[in-house]
């Protein structure tokens, strides 16, 4: 009966053991955000700059190479430029003043639907993400928007917003302080099919 | 490193070309500035439009359409309506101008809709040029114009359609006319027969297409013909007995309102598709009110504008007693409105919908330092000889 009873303990230490194993050497699943919102939390940001739009004149930016436009507040302007590596460009949104945001496009050929807060980590262990929230991008597809502490590119906390679509990454980049710029251009994004 | 570069490796970019390194391809190749225009009211006043600083004489197009015509509004003579005209599509491209300078244009109002009247004809459309007229006189290598869609006539028996704008009266090298609207119908001479469908608006795919005519048979009333599909779409159905015409499709095949049965508005277009919007079935009992026309839809080409299908016509009520079966419009830019139907009293007919211009071009290249364009702190981004570069 000892036996049997220094057998069962021992196999339920055993048991414990594997089950730490297995929870700490098993592929994490990513950690899922709560339900994608269809809009961006960058709207909201107190003191935050405003942007305007021109009634009954609308300026579009339409990719040529992509199936996606949108719309320009008051006063920008958007122009695509070509860049490394092959297939990848990058769209600078501007005011006369040169505020703005950036758009990088790059090939990612086999990725998504979903890009997660993981996959953020993954592509850039620097950045220091804040307030992630789940953003639909498309049906069935969701992003993620972020605030970082610093980019690298602005040397300041940025507002970022990084989705797949279509076999390209999308990386949405501006200062915290044109946040709001991202949820205008969000708000009249169209993907065209 | 620079964060620059720490950013960019980041992005995948790094490993590929490191810093300072230099891109392959041209610039601006693969983008498109789309300025959408539905306003008199313009950036530098009215009826003035200020050219970009990226303007590029080289890479450009402008398109034009014409407003639609409103559906005549039938009173209780009785008198039918007939469907407004769609407006007329032109297009130049490669016009010379110089940034920082004002174009002069105009958008056509759409036609304005009276009860016992008939419909008001759409405004002409035209860009870089003092006047339509002007626009006809200095010609298509300086300007683009698109006539507008005249408005339904009002009479007993068969009122005509207004004629769309036609080809023939625009300015520019690609050119294309806008449909005209149905009759009416009242054969009988009780009023209550179908009202015309509306003309359906040009667009680049081609001409706007007919509106369908009220009900020609001598039923004590009728339902109201279908509007036209925009940019090369149908055109619509004669309405037939109490039913209305169904609208045309659009160019895709599809997406025209369904006709109403006795006692049913006519259904919309589709939306997007440019469908023509449906007829206005007649009343179902002895004493009920005709049924109105569907509105037609658009052809979303432009972000979220594009041509019109036309407005389906009014249905007749039970043997004229009763009012009212009015004319659908338009959901797009340049459909006509459809024609009434008002028995003893008097209706509108639908509006006319307003014409658009559409200015796309692609930004000229940009040389020197784009420091001065954009900010970007951590890093520089420089086009030299036609290339981006990032130090």
């Amino acid at each position: 009966m000892d036996r049997w009873q220094i057998t069962g303990g021992a196999a339920a230490v055993m048991a414990a053991a594997l089950l730490v194993l297995w929870i700490t050497a098993a592929p994490r699943p990513p950690v899922p955000l709560p339900t994608a919102s269809s809009t961006v939390p960058f709207a909201f940001s107190p003191g935050m700059q405003t942007f305007n739009m021109q009634q009954g004149i609308e300026t579009w930016y339409r990719d040529d190479r992509r199936p996606f436009l949108f719309r320009l507040p008051q006063g920008f302007s958007a122009k695509s430029y070509p860049i490394a590596p092959a297939g990848a460009e990058a769209v600078l949104v501007a005011d006369d003043e040169g505020d703005g945001l950036v758009i990088l496009i790059t090939p990612a050929p086999g990725a998504g639907p979903d890009l997660t807060v993981q996959d953020v980590a993954s592509l850039d262990p620097h950045f220091v993400q804040n307030g992630a929230v789940a953003v639909e991008i498309a049906p069935g597809a969701a992003g993620v928007a972020f605030t970082a502490e610093e980019d690298p590119l602005w040397q300041q906390p940025a507002a970022e917003l990084w989705f797949y679509y279509r076999g390209d990454r999308y990386q949405i980049s501006a200062p915290a302080a044109d946040a709001g710029l991202i949820d205008f251009i969000w708000n009249a994004w169209i993907w065209q099919e | 490193m620079s964060h620059i570069a720490k950013y960019v490796s980041l992005s995948v970019l790094l490993p590929a070309f490191g810093l300072g390194a230099f891109l392959s391809a041209p610039i601006g190749a693969f983008a498109a500035t789309v300025i959408v225009i539905t306003s008199n009211t313009g950036t530098c006043g009215a009826n003035c439009w200020t050219v970009p600083s990226d303007w590029n004489s080289s890479a450009n197009t402008i398109e034009v359409i014409g407003g639609g015509g409103a559906g005549g509004g039938g009173d209780g003579s009785p008198t039918m309506g007939g469907g407004g005209g769609g407006g007329a599509y032109a297009s130049i491209s490669n016009l010379s101008l110089t940034p920082g300078t004002s174009v002069t244009y105009a958008v056509g109002a759409g036609g304005t809709p009276a009860a016992g009247a008939a419909g008001g004809a759409g405004g002409d459309t035209w860009f870089h040029a003092a006047s339509m007229a002007n626009c006809v006189s200095i010609g298509a290598g300086f300007c683009a114009a698109a006539k507008g869609g005249a408005g339904g006539s009002i009479g007993s028996s068969q009122p005509a359609g207004g004629v769309g704008g036609q080809a023939g009266s625009s300015v520019g090298t690609t050119k294309y006319s806008g449909g005209t609207g149905g009759s009416g119908s009242d054969l009988d001479g009780n009023g209550s027969d179908g009202g015309g469908g509306g003309g359906g608006a040009a667009g680049p795919n081609g001409a706007g297409k007919d509106g369908g005519t009220g009900q020609l048979l001598t039923a004590s009333q009728g339902g109201g013909g279908g509007g036209g599909g925009a940019n090369n779409g149908a055109a619509g159905n004669p309405g037939v007995n109490n039913t209305g015409g169904a609208g045309g499709n659009g160019r895709g095949g599809a997406g025209g309102g369904a006709g109403g049965t006795s006692g049913n508005d006519g259904a919309d277009g589709a939306a997007g598709t440019g469908g023509g919007g449906g007829g206005g079935g007649s009343t179902d009992s002895t004493s009920g009110p005709g049924k109105n026309g569907g509105n037609g839809a658009q052809d979303t080409i432009w972000a979220t504008a594009g041509p019109g299908g036309g407005g389906g016509g009014g249905g007749g009520p039970n043997d004229g007693t009763v009012a009212n079966g009015l004319g659908g419009t338009s959901n797009g830019y340049g459909g006509g409105g459809g024609g009434s139907t008002p028995g003893n009293t008097s209706a509108n007919g639908g509006a006319g919908s307003q014409g658009i211009i559409i200015v796309s071009y692609t930004p000229s290249v940009a040389s020197g330092p784009i420091s001065s364009l954009f900010k970007i702190l951590g890093g520089r981004l420089l086009i030299q000889g036609g290339r981006l570069l990032i130090q």
